[in-house]
């Protein structure tokens, strides 16, 4: 029963490892890609190592757009995005509640961060603010900071990742 | 053979009736126990576990994402699988040390395939995989190191889930206090008792700070660890609750007596009715059970766990009930002629004469005049005290 026990665990935990990455290549048969614009960042270094630092437009939604009560800080939220101009995406509606997205959009889950008052614009983190690229190759986007193009996959259980980013 | 084969083989033995079981026993001990260095073995393992982790991730880039994978799952199936094997026919401290780095293995394993595949973490749920499976390796063999490997995980979570995310990880929670409690209850072990009180203590702070945004939960979470080691009275998981939760709340009480000194943190305080009344509740129960064992003299501990922080001059309070707490103990041990407790008092008075000092004369003293009168006034009090606690160990050696 022991025996049989722990070959059980070692096996769990093998498919959970296997699992991540299998998630992984699905998301790229069955999601969505996205492209998102980055917005200017505050930190000097953009780039740590091996992962370079991004923060999104889309993280940053006017007042206008929100429906619903203000989260607390930490709160799950969801935000509706959609195509816009030259291809890229943007926040169509935001709210606590789970949005049901129309023909063309896409829900993205994120966490809730804070009101910005003087410009009431309310801030969100996807959690997607880091990508790691191989060592030595992060000159480049430390460069071209202002102009990158993320491409975002969205799976359709919620799952997303960046695939690539484009300098223009 | 060795003695883990005669082990394992005399079970057969005995339980045909070949032999009878002591003298089984009489048989093993002709093999001699040679693993003696469980400590240097696990540092061996460690160390090449880290090597070899090293060695990877510095040639990590090189390597394809499939190939990868095949890495971890391999290596990490492999030190189950040797950890399980040896531990059963060779030697349990070796396989104990193997089954470690399986569970490290699988934690980074974790962590480096999030990495790989750009994964996206709101939480510290990836602890929380890590740290159920820690649990439930150390569930199947019942190994003192697995238990302390499994308890750091789920403490570093907690850890790591307040630094990063600035929230108190609620399945984590749950898991620790379930799961690892669980083991605790049941072994009534000194170690697993005391380990789970000083995680439990870290995570009441974390809870207080990051969810309550109030120290006096803290209070709280002490007094229910208090309690508890009452309620349970086990000795392996009595004396690390209470002695622990006292310790702590000595620590907080002197952290109070600075801070009650500060307007806007007085002001921060707020009367809330639920805290009132879960107090009761617990001083309740606690002086319930002292006096149904007769050990009314513990109450000079519940001492501590007043709330006067709501009072005005709360300070002045706090600073009392350090001196009766470390005066009660004192007399207490002159009384019964206890040096133990004799030691107890002495350091808390001690501690809190100094408290008091610079609570008192920080201010409005000279600052070298402060240290001088400080160093001359600890040194009587310790020659006093150091004196009379000499003659009673001495008394205790008479009789």
């Amino acid at each position: 029963m022991k025996r049989f026990a722990f070959y059980i665990i070692v096996a769990a935990q093998v498919l959970f490892l296997v699992g991540m990455s299998v998630a992984y290549y699905a998301m790229d048969a069955f999601g969505e890609t996205i492209q998102l614009k980055t917005a200017p960042i505050d930190p000097r270094d953009l780039f740590y190592g091996d992962y370079v630092i991004l923060n999104y437009e889309i993280e940053t939604i006017d007042a206008g757009k929100w429906s619903g009560a203000v989260p607390e800080y930490g709160e799950i939220v969801y935000v509706l995005l959609e195509e816009g101009e030259n291809g890229l995406y943007q926040v169509a509606a935001a709210s606590q509640e789970k949005l049901d997205p129309a023909a063309g959009q896409v829900r993205l889950k994120g966490k809730y961060q804070w009101h910005n008052d003087g410009r009431s614009e309310h801030m969100v983190t996807y959690g997607i603010n880091r990508y790691h690229v191989e060592e030595n190759t992060g000159e480049q986007y430390e460069q071209q900071r202002d102009d990158i193009i993320v491409e975002v996959v969205v799976a359709p259980w919620g799952q997303k990742k960046i695939v690539n980013l484009k300098i223009d | 053979m060795n003695r883990q084969q005669v082990k394992s083989e005399g079970k057969k033995w005995v339980d045909k009736g070949i032999i009878e079981k002591d003298q089984l026993e009489e048989i093993i001990k002709l093999y001699p126990n040679r693993n003696q260095k469980p400590v240097l073995l696990t540092l061996a393992a460690i160390f090449i576990g880290l090597g070899f982790l090293s060695f990877i991730a510095s040639n990590w880039g090189a390597i394809p994402h499939i190939a990868r994978m095949a890495i971890i799952i391999l290596a990490m199936l492999g030190f189950y699988l040797a950890g399980d094997h040896v531990y059963r026919k060779r030697s349990e401290a070796v396989g104990v040390s193997l089954l470690i780095i399986a569970v490290l293995i699988f934690g980074s394993g974790i962590f480096l395939t999030g990495q790989m595949y750009n994964y996206t973490s709101f939480s510290a749920f990836p602890f929380f995989i890590w740290a159920l499976a820690a649990l439930l390796v150390f569930a199947l063999f019942e190994e003192r190191t697995l238990f302390i490997l499994a308890i750091i995980i789920v403490t570093v979570g907690q850890v790591y889930s307040v630094g990063n995310f600035s929230e108190y990880h609620l399945l984590l929670g749950l898991l620790f206090l379930f799961g690892f409690g669980h083991f605790v209850y049941h072994r009534a072990d000194w170690l697993y008792g005391t380990l789970f009180a000083l995680s439990y203590m870290l995570q009441a702070l974390i809870l207080s700070l990051v969810e309550h945004e109030s120290f006096q939960w803290l209070i709280l979470y002490l007094l229910v660890l208090y309690v508890t080691g009452h309620v349970v009275s086990k000795p392996g998981i009595r004396i690390p609750f209470t002695k622990l939760s006292v310790a702590g709340m000595f620590i907080l009480a002197i952290w109070q007596v600075f801070m009650l000194e500060i307007d806007y943190f007085i002001e921060s305080i707020n009367g809330d009715i639920l805290f009132l009344v879960i107090w009761a509740v617990l001083m309740v129960a606690a002086v319930y059970l002292l006096w149904s064992r007769d050990n009314l003299i513990l109450m000079l501990n519940l001492v501590l766990f007043l709330p006067v922080f709501f009072l005005e001059a709360g300070s002045m309070l706090v600073l009392m009930l350090l001196f009766i707490y470390a005066l009660g103990w004192l007399l207490r041990g002159y009384q019964t002629e206890e040096s133990d407790l004799v030691t107890k008092g002495t350091v808390a008075f001690v501690l809190s004469t100094i408290v008091a000092y610079i609570q008192l004369a920080w201010d409005f003293m000279d600052k070298s005049l402060f240290f001088f009168i400080g160093g001359i006034l600890l040194f009587l009090l310790s020659f006093f005290l150091e004196r009379k606690r000499r003659n009673l160990s001495k008394r205790g050696q008479e009789i």
